[in-house]
């Protein structure tokens, strides 16, 4: 076990490597929490969702360049083979780069501006800390499912160039296909097309959801599960079949 | 007692058989040096042994472990990839007292293999500032910081200059003399290798084509080869074969591999008298490594 907090904290540092870039995105980050918790809120959610829907794009694009072209230029460059020289198992490999490549950069750039706004908003958080913590529950896992989308792409293209061009290319088709569906939905007036939308934007589904909006619940089912299952594709993937080379 | 022991791998890149049924056993105790030109498949077999990579056919034991899928495997052995590639934005002590947590080695030791190493001064250094051969320092020291009792090295001398070429490998003689660590090397050129292992392996396209001590190597490369330039080639090369088992035809020459030149000398004479052929000369060459490595492809 410590071995493993040793090489995932040695990652950590060589990704969060200061200065120039990483203290751009933390701070503006906090910049963006701070901004959107000067006006008071009335509720909790409403809170939660402001403050965090800036640093959720940054975590986003954070993920691509620092996610997945820092996975895949570690391969490039030959320190990946290096982490699988140790006496860790490809299977701890890939929790490690779940966790340095993804929870860790989403929970603190979206939780580090939600943290402040709560304690900036107590009274308001405090009267709904469920749904306060709800809403960031959900921006974790919509970012855990690009993450992990993100982090296929770069232990399969393997050149930091192009996992970081890819990994843009797919969210903004994922978007793109989002906003389709809404059109035909708003054209040819089928809900299908509606909740289908609802599922791919997940957090922000769930966050109408919690306002109170009136969405079938079920449509909160499909990310998360999709998500499992890439989960369980990017270990089979890494503990049967992936390369450093 | 067999450390490393691998049994008919093979490894495919796409069409290019990288590694093509391949064995190879390192016991305890040894210096073996794997040799062989660019592109042998070196670093293949190594990556293949440390289970970097993924064997299309064949065994691998590591301590009696697959490398593949047991990281056990790997607890004893110590590795310097070719070419070897750090972390860029950590410090050269910081680098090794992270790998010291990770085999779960005390701290005091990062200190102690910086000094083996020589590489005590860089200590605080970013490793994006290393030059290519304090780099490699760097790794040796990586390498060693669990007291491995297998160290495996890819062209461990590459980025060397020839004084720290031989420090390397005077430092990898004593690691094996005086602290009793099994080695697998690698290297393009024997001779420099020659000095300290005690086991010889010539790779040429991903097979092992000779094994033995330095000396028998030797003696193998004492070889000859008789050039004979003819008038038909490929005739008198047909004839030569009935009488030695390799002869080759290289343009307007035919080459005759054997330990017993005068035979060839004599045959050739006899040829001429008796069959008519027209040889415009003889001579006899030393073989180099690459030719034992194309002789044995
Ligand atoms: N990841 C890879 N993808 C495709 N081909 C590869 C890969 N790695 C090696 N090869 C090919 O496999 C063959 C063996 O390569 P390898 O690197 O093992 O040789 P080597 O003996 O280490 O050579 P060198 O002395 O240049 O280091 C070469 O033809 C090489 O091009
Ligand atoms: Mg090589």
């Amino acid at each position: 076990m410590s071995r493993l907090k040793a090489l995932t904290s040695m990652d950590l540092e060589d990704i969060a490597r200061p200065p120039v870039y990483d203290v751009l995105v933390i701070v503006s980050g906090i910049l963006g929490g701070l901004y959107a918790s000067i006006m008071p809120r009335a509720t909790a959610v409403r809170l939660a969702v402001d403050v965090s829907s800036i640093p959720l794009i940054i975590a986003i694009i954070y993920l691509a360049v620092r996610g997945a072209a820092g996975v895949a230029s570690l391969i490039a460059n030959g320190v990946f083979q290096l982490y699988l020289s140790y006496p860790i198992s490809r299977r701890a490999i890939a929790t490690i780069l779940v966790l340095t490549r993804i929870l860790v950069p989403s929970i603190v750039i979206v939780g580090a501006p939600m943290l402040i706004a709560s304690i900036m908003q107590f009274n308001v958080v405090s009267r709904d800390i469920a749904r306060f913590l709800a809403v960031f529950s959900g921006r974790i896992i919509y970012l855990y499912f690009i993450g992990i989308v993100f982090l296929l792409i770069a232990l399969a293209s393997k050149r930091a160039m192009l996992a970081g061009a890819l990994s843009i290319v797919f969210f903004f088709a994922y978007i793109f296909i989002n906003g389709i569906l809404n059109m035909l939905y708003f054209l040819l007036g089928n809900e299908v097309f509606l909740r289908i939308a609802q599922s791919l934007s997940f957090s922000d589904t769930l966050n109408n959801y919690l306002i109170g909006l009136n969405i079938p619940y079920w449509t909160l089912i499909p990310l998360p599960v999709a998500s499992i299952v890439l989960t369980i594709l990017l270990y089979m993937y890494v503990e049967k079949r992936f390369e450093p080379t | 007692m067999p450390i490393l022991e691998a049994r008919g791998l093979v490894k495919r890149f796409g069409r290019i058989v990288a590694v093509n049924n391949l064995s190879i056993t390192v016991s305890e105790g040894d210096i073996v040096g794997l040799i062989g030109p660019n592109g042998a498949g070196k670093t293949t077999t190594i990556r293949l042994c440390l289970g970097i990579l993924r064997r299309d056919r064949g065994e691998v034991r590591l301590f009696g472990y697959d490398p593949f899928y047991e990281p056990k495997s790997r607890e004893k052995v110590g590795v310097v990839f070719e070419n070897p590639r750090f972390p860029e934005a950590l410090t050269v002590e910081k680098m090794l007292s992270y790998t010291a947590r990770i085999y779960g080695v005390e701290a005091d030791r990062v200190r102690e293999v910086l000094k083996i190493v020589g590489l005590y001064e860089k200590r605080n250094a970013l490793i994006k500032t290393l030059s290519a051969g304090q780099k490699q320092r760097l790794a040796l020291a990586h390498a060693l910081i669990h007291e491995p009792l297998l160290l495996i090295a890819d062209e461990p001398t590459s980025n060397l200059d020839p004084i720290g070429r031989s420090e390397i490998l005077d430092l990898l003689s004593t690691l094996n003399k005086d602290y009793g660590i099994t080695i697998f090397v690698s290297s393009h050129v024997l001779p420099e290798l020659a000095r300290i292992v005690n086991r010889v392996a010539l790779i040429s396209r991903g097979q092992i084509v000779f094994q033995g001590t330095p000396s028998e190597v030797e003696e193998a490369l004492k070889e000859k080869i008789v050039r004979i330039r003819a008038k038909d080639v490929e005739d008198l090369a047909k004839m030569l074969s009935e009488y030695f088992d390799r002869v080759e035809v290289r343009g307007a020459s035919i080459l005759v591999y054997t330990d017993n030149p005068g035979e060839v000398y004599r045959i050739v004479g006899e040829l001429m008298v008796k069959r008519n052929v027209v040889v415009y000369g003889v001579e006899s060459l030393e073989v180099q490594l690459e030719e034992l490595l194309r002789k044995y492809r």
